[in-house]
């Protein structure tokens, strides 16, 4: 029996993240280099890229990956700083 | 009139206390804020609950679709009945006309589906399944045009969750284009005519677009605006449409 084809890891753990309802992130990056997942993209809040790990940790040991490198970022809208202009 | 839009806020369990700010000064900035769908993260009508309490200070009035996570739950009656009671208009297949200083701007409201845009869209055709698919967004258009033809108003709007155009989603895997949006939605609006259609669900495309008869088409996914909403001004009289962006 040979190796799971990384890109079925890769993509279980992308599934994992758009449907577990602690994330559901359908569109944050993920890849598995060596021993480690990497994910990339951006998230609503600090407690959801959190929440990213709590989710990976559970499933990272059977899906082709040791270790999780969460480099997800918070995002930020921030309010208009400034007043419209019509012509 | 100035509309301000947004769409996929996508309102968690933690999103308390996060967007308030963002809409802090936005009734000095817009006559009416629209919303396109992807409220919630999957649904749940504790996570409206929230999302009324983040907009309740609006001082402008609110009008929006749902959009695919607001279904996932299953509950998307319970998410409307949420957002209603808190004075947001919910569109599911339906139109409104809101009153603003003397003018009458007509919203045409709904979620619309997938499908695919022209040379490559899914046909009515096969399995059930795929069938039920295609006849979605075939019921979904027919409405569009129907709800747009019949309002009486100054400035018209369509308000969908789901693209009506490919150009809005310039940023998107291409392989994913059938289930980001449909070219029927844009034929009904072309048909029927607009000033302005606003949609959302597409968080890597562009904002930018118009349908091929040139109805503007923006795309206001939170994350392409990169802000707390955009605002568009729409002519009256000419049906002009000037785009100001919040900086």
């Amino acid at each position: 029996m040979t190796d799971t084809p990384r890109g079925y890891g890769e993509e279980a753990l992308r599934q994992i993240l758009a449907t577990d309802t602690r994330v559901l992130e359908p569109e944050l990056h993920v890849e598995i280099v060596g021993d480690t997942v990497v994910v990339t993209g951006v998230v609503p809040t600090e407690e959801r890229r959190r929440a990213i790990d709590q989710v990976l940790a559970e499933h990272t040991g059977t899906l082709g990956a040791m270790r999780v490198d969460n480099r997800t970022e918070v995002a930020s809208f921030p309010p208009p700083s400034t007043q419209e202009r019509i012509s | 009139m100035r509309i301000a839009a947004v769409g996929d806020l996508h309102v968690g369990h933690d999103a308390a206390g996060s967007l308030a700010e963002g809409f802090a000064r936005i009734g000095e900035q817009a006559d009416l804020l629209v919303l396109a769908g992807d409220l919630t993260t999957h649904g749940d009508a504790g996570q409206a609950q929230i999302l009324v309490r983040e907009l309740r200070d609006v001082p402008v009035p609110v009008v929006s679709v749902l959009g695919n996570h607001d279904h996932h739950a299953g509950e998307p009656d319970a998410v409307r009945r949420v957002l209603e009671k808190g004075g947001i208009t919910v569109l599911d297949r339906e139109s409104t006309v809101v009153e603003i200083g003397g003018c009458r701007v007509g919203v045409a409201g709904a979620k619309g589906f997938g499908g695919g845009f022209i040379g490559a869209s899914v046909t009515e055709f096969g399995e059930a399944e795929m069938k039920a698919f295609a006849r979605t967004t075939i019921d979904i258009a027919a409405d569009l045009e129907r709800l747009l033809g019949s309002l009486e108003a100054d400035v018209r709007i369509a308000l969908l969750h789901y693209a009506p155009i490919r150009d809005t989603l310039a940023g998107e895997p291409p392989e994913i284009f059938p289930f980001l949006g449909s070219y029927l939605l844009a034929e009904a609006i072309d048909r029927a005519g607009a000033d302005l259609v606003v949609h959302g669900h597409a968080h890597r495309g562009a904002e930018q677009g118009s349908t091929p008869a040139g109805v503007p088409v923006r795309n206001v996914a939170k994350a392409v605006l990169r802000s707390a909403y955009a605002v568009y001004v729409v002519e009256p009289k000419v049906g002009a449409l000037r785009e100001v962006r919040e900086i």
